[in-house]
């Protein structure tokens, strides 16, 4: 019963992580694109690992699962929020094309 | 109930590894270097679930310390980019590495 509700939560993840990455090649402005990294891909890394949070045997595993689900939990937002405000100083719609 | 779950790790890393090319593309042909750092940021924590994946799909889910280092270590290089960015796009060269609003302006 557990395996096949970890079955769910990781196909589950999966499925959004991809619908996220699809979101980052197919949305047009840099702003729609961060959006769909920056919260979509914070849904689907919480139900991987929470799949595998039901998987793992014991309690050591299971705790750094944990450990990695918290410090996501925390760090993609503040990259996210770091990477707009960089782009709204820089006024990244005055960017396009200018690279390098 | 084992051939089900391996059946399962194998869709998972198969749709992460799909994940983990679209966002090599953008890093590829992004407009703005912000397009770049966010695909690259994207990257490093879809690798971070890849290798957990991974890790439990071959029976050692000991070995996730490396997904656990890497998730310490990978925000650090998205922020000293945008650090670096803001430095380099103030013109002043040295404002601390932060990247507030008003403190080199």
């Amino acid at each position: 019963m557990i395996e096949v509700l970890a079955s769910v939560l990781l196909i589950a993840g999966s499925v959004i992580v991809l619908i996220a990455s699809i979101g980052i090649i197919k949305l047009p402005d840099f702003y729609c694109r961060l959006h769909a990294a920056g919260v979509i891909d914070t849904m689907g890394s919480w139900l991987v690992l929470g799949g595998l949070l039901l998987l793992s045997g014991n309690l050591v595993n299971g705790f750094k699962v944990a450990i990695i689900g918290v410090l996501l939990f925390f760090i993609a937002p503040v990259v996210s929020h770091a990477i707009a405000r960089a782009a709204i100083e820089y006024d990244a719609d005055k960017a396009e094309g200018k690279d390098g | 109930m084992a051939d089900s779950m391996d059946i399962v790790y194998l869709i998972s890393l198969l749709i992460l590894l799909f994940a983990l090319a679209c966002s090599l593309v953008r890093a590829g042909l992004g407009p703005t270097w912000f397009d770049r750092i966010l695909a690259v940021n994207s990257f490093t924590t879809k690798s971070i679930l890849a290798i957990s994946v991974y890790f439990f799909a071959t029976g050692h889910p000991e070995y996730i310390d490396i997904a656990l280092l890497y998730a310490l270590i990978s925000y650090v290089g998205s922020l000293a980019f945008v650090s670096y960015f803001n430095q380099n796009r103030s013109g002043v060269g040295d404002n601390g590495g932060t990247t507030g609003r008003g403190d080199h302006q």
